[in-house]
């Protein structure tokens, strides 16, 4: 009896969680088909919207370009993230430990902090603001979040596994071998629910860590309506930390026609 | 047919794993065609020696020689031996097929003894073929590893091995005690560690016939050992009794570990036996009775195909030539048949 309820409890609180969680995004799905202006008032249903949208040179441009910076940042992250893990679990335990907390920084680094210390760091290092130092910028807050879902895989590994490799002739072949060690890994990996939980303990909300997650697994559009769901004033544009974000948010706010204020800096 | 050329030797080989020396002082050769066995508890250092004669693993002094030549540095996969894991270590992210042919793919035409990537496609296809046909594993060839069970993905394991054609298979495999008579029957060699060092090594026959210490004979077969005092060339006392035997060149009165057989000692009447007991239990294990027979204070174990019953008295007669006389070794652990403390110890030790 006292499991049962605990079981009904379990399931309430459950689904309070995913009510809080996504029924802003809900209503904001909702609002943009309404005909009217203003958020408050319902006066029909339109598409007259998404036409607009999809019309506007701008922001198609900006579609393109998030999904560009996306699509490189996550190759090439998980590319480098994944030699990173392999590296990190051969090495020994507290030089491998140091990198480890190395690693969780930009991941617990506020956004904001990340995003203008990059920009101060291109600005000095006169590297020109632009695609390149968006996904410059992609590319290394991403690789902490390919390293924290590879190396618990590469724990479980077969140890055996690469020595197997080696055993049947993969030395000369670097190419064929990381093509294989990257695709037995990867496959293994599980979804991102293991470092969101790791993530959570070292005390970040789990929806702010997937909002940035579903932007380097190219889900572009999740990514700007969770960056809406946990503004609670659905402001636009506040970080510099991801131009995509910014565009993203503005998709998802067909009302707005308002061009955020650091888009200047990114073209 | 075993050949006298010397594939593989092993000279002085020592292995530290920081300060726990794992190999101590090795010596061992593999004769081309000859089937060796290492034999071991857990943590003996069979699966470091066999990492080392693989390539995976750098002896810390000591040569390890391949057709006479040192092999010592050179990579796994320069040498001419393959391996199967003791977890196997399929790729799961091959299917059946493309496993066995994953070491045919990495290497040239030419190796192959063809001339282009279509004959070699060819050739690659008709060597794994044969290799599922002979682990018996044919139209296994598109299933994913993960869908085999153990002993399929153990025959898959060794087909990745054999494929490759090479001179030495290393096969990292457990045997449990209960598995020895098959280690026995299938080896021509049988080489017993304990504690990083090779105890004895020679073929089954003369491994359990004439163990050369208290530890292979308890380690391979079952055992009755007992301490005893070698009173002079073929005489030996043990258990308060004196027994005639057939081991000479030992001290006069060097204090020495006997070992019998259980199935070496005969059950005779209470008054004509060498020493007497009782019958403490009786199992049956199909071929025979296995009776634990107090006596003094030493519990034998005796295998016979009559049974006495548990309480009975009973005399044991041993022959001269089944009583095996062995120096006494300086491990701290000989599992002696002592009646105290309660237990025979041994039956745990044993791995």
């Amino acid at each position: 009896m006292k499991e049962k309820k605990s079981h009904v409890f379990r399931t309430v609180w459950m689904a309070l969680v995913l009510i809080f969680l996504y029924a802003p995004i809900l209503v904001m799905i909702a609002l943009s088909f309404n005909a009217s202006v203003s958020r408050s008032q319902w006066t029909g249903f339109t598409l007259s919207w998404y036409a607009q949208l999809f019309h506007d040179p701008v922001i198609l441009g900006a579609l393109r370009t998030t999904l560009e910076v996306a699509v490189i940042a996550t190759v090439v992250s998980t590319i480098i993230g994944t030699l990173g893990a392999i590296g990190m679990h051969s090495m020994n335990t507290g030089m491998a430990n140091a990198l480890i907390n190395v690693s969780y920084l930009p991941m617990t680094t506020p956004d904001i902090v990340t995003g203008v210390s990059l920009m101060l760091m291109f600005i000095f290092a006169k590297v020109p603001l632009g695609k390149g130092t968006m996904i410059m910028a992609h590319i290394a807050f991403d690789i902490p979040y390919v390293l924290f879902s590879v190396m618990p895989k590469l724990k479980q590994m077969n140890p055996n596994l690469y020595e197997a490799a080696l055993d049947l002739g993969c030395l000369h072949h670097v190419a064929g071998r990381l093509r294989h060690l990257l695709l037995h890994v990867l496959r293994h990996v599980p979804e991102p629910v293991p470092h969101r939980v790791q993530l959570h303990q070292a005390g970040r909300q789990a929806h702010d860590v997937r909002a940035v997650h579903a932007d380097v697994r190219d889900d572009t559009a999740a990514a700007g309506a969770h960056q809406q769901a946990h503004e609670p004033g659905g402001t636009i544009g506040y970080s510099v930390k991801s131009m995509d974000n910014i565009t993203n948010a503005q998709l998802y706010a067909p009302g707005s026609a308002a061009h955020p204020p650091f888009r200047g800096l990114h073209r | 047919m075993i050949q006298d050329m010397r594939l593989i030797e092993l000279k002085g080989v020592c292995k530290q794993f920081g300060d726990t020396e794992v190999l101590h002082d090795v010596d061992l050769y593999i004769r081309k065609c000859e089937f060796i066995t290492l034999l071991g508890p857990s943590g003996c250092g069979k699966t470091t020696l066999l990492r080392i004669i693989g390539g995976f693993e750098m002896p810390s002094s000591g040569e390890v020689l391949f057709e006479g030549k040192d092999m010592t540095g050179i990579p796994p996969y320069k040498r001419r031996i393959n391996t199967v894991f003791q977890k196997y270590a399929l790729f799961n992210h091959l299917n059946v097929f493309d496993n066995i042919a994953f070491g045919l793919n990495l290497k040239t035409p030419e190796q192959l003894g063809v001339h282009t990537k279509k004959e070699k496609k060819d050739e690659i296809e008709r060597r794994v073929t044969r290799m599922l046909k002979l682990v018996k594993m044919e139209g296994y060839e598109k299933r994913s590893t993960n869908a085999l069970s153990g002993g399929q993905q153990q025959r898959i394991a060794i087909a990745r091995a054999l494929v490759n054609e090479p001179e030495v298979l290393l096969l990292d495999f457990i045997y449990v005690t209960h598995d020895q008579e098959e280690a026995l029957t299938m080896s021509d060699t049988i080489a017993v560690m304990n504690g990083g060092r090779i105890q004895q090594i020679g073929d089954p026959k003369g491994i359990y016939d004439e163990p050369k210490n208290a530890f292979v004979a308890d380690f391979i077969g079952e055992s009755n050992i007992i301490p005893g005092v070698m009173l002079e060339d073929d005489l030996v006392r043990f258990s308060d009794t004196d027994f005639q035997c057939v081991d000479e060149g030992f001290e006069k009165n060097e204090p020495v570990d006997v070992v019998i057989r259980p199935e070496d000692i005969m059950l005779v009447g209470e008054d004509v036996g060498m020493l007497t007991g009782v019958v403490e239990s009786v199992i049956f294990k199909g071929v025979h009775y296995e009776m634990m027979i107090v006596s003094g204070q030493f519990k034998w174990k005796v295998q016979s195909t009559t049974m006495q019953p548990a309480g009975t008295r009973v005399g044991m007669t041993i022959v001269p030539y089944n009583i095996h006389i062995m120096h006494r070794t300086d491990m701290d652990h000989v599992p002696y048949n002592t009646c105290v403390p309660t237990d025979d110890p041994q039956e745990e030790a044993k791995p």
